[in-house]
């Protein structure tokens, strides 16, 4: 198999980046372990940290709250891979992806395909702002929200660019959030951030 | 996927363990190996009562039940047409058929 190779007008040395086609052939040669938790973000990979309790709860009640509001709307995608780019494939917590019969079994979601990411963060938010943010919003991802289980708000980032998203908000117990694409379906923040965040309640 | 005991915090305060577990089920494809032969004896040691495992590459889904200290004693196979419900939850079913997706 050719690998791709980048140089520079320099002549320095750089890392190489990794191509989604080379990510999916170290998968079938069995490279990492099979419970590995490794992604690709702009051609490099990067180990996922293990998840926390708040994070899985987190998990559980939008994948709820997305599954019960959203019915045959879009497809609902946990923790699955997207691919924003031909050097990336990250998993997100949560995307609503257009609806296809066959739920993506032909190939992955590209970012036309892919109407809101969702990512929970505790300790990674500034990962999931800085480095992740950028490559969604490259990709032109129409909206993108961050789940920031520390200070119990939902990040809000629309109107996507080359250099990120133009427009961004904070949401708190209390909003309801709806994504633009997507105007039936709706996530009450508080029962996003789940009973013991200030506001916070447990999904009926 | 799994499915547990509802708990109201959704597992906010601590992981699921074995007595909150209904069902686990794995997809496999090249895994299916490591999800029958690692992954079973685990979840089966640890009393997890019924496990599934899709295998796409073979269009079936093998079911295990009766979990004990060697492993799920009893295993059947489900293919396309059939339902499945936990023995847990006899209220949820699965339609193979929608599980392995159209084609």
């Amino acid at each position: 198999m050719a690998v791709a190779t980048i140089t520079t007008t320099s002549g320095a040395p750089t890392p190489h980046r990794f191509t989604v086609d080379e990510w999916h052939e170290l998968g079938r040669l069995g490279f990492f372990h099979e419970e590995a938790r490794v992604e690709l973000i702009e051609g490099e990979i990067f180990d996922m940290p293990p998840i926390g309790d708040r994070h899985a709860a987190c998990v559980a009640h939008l994948n709820r709250l997305a599954v019960t509001t959203t019915g045959d709307d879009a497809v609902v995608w946990v923790q699955n891979p997207i691919r924003p780019s031909y050097y990336s494939e990250p998993e997100p917590d949560l995307a609503l992806l257009a609806f296809r019969d066959d739920f993506y079994a032909s190939g992955k979601p590209l970012p036309a395909d892919t109407l809101l990411v969702v990512e929970v963060a505790n300790s990674s938010l500034p990962f999931d702002r800085d480095r992740k943010g950028p490559m969604y919003a490259k990709a032109g991802i129409p909206e993108y929200w961050i789940v920031d289980l520390a200070h119990d708000v939902v990040l809000v980032f629309t109107d996507p660019g080359p250099d990120g998203y133009q427009t961004s908000s904070t949401a708190r117990p209390g909003d309801v959030l709806v994504p633009r694409a997507l105007p039936q379906v709706t996530f009450a923040v508080a029962e996003i951030l789940g009973p013991g965040c200030p506001g916070g309640r447990a999904g009926g | 996927m799994a499915l547990l005991v509802l708990r109201d915090d959704f597992y906010a305060s601590g992981k699921p363990g074995p007595a909150d577990t209904l069902l686990v089920v794995e997809v496999a494809n090249s895994t299916l190996a490591f999800d029958r032969d690692r992954k079973g004896p685990m979840y089966a040691k640890a009393g997890i009562p019924e496990y599934w495992i899709v295998d796409v590459a073979h269009d079936v889904v093998p079911v295990y039940t009766d979990p004990g200290p060697d492993g799920y004693r009893s295993a059947s196979t489900a293919r396309a047409g059939d339902t499945l419900a936990p023995g847990l939850l006899p209220e949820v079913t699965f339609a193979v058929t929608d599980i392995l997706g159209p084609g």
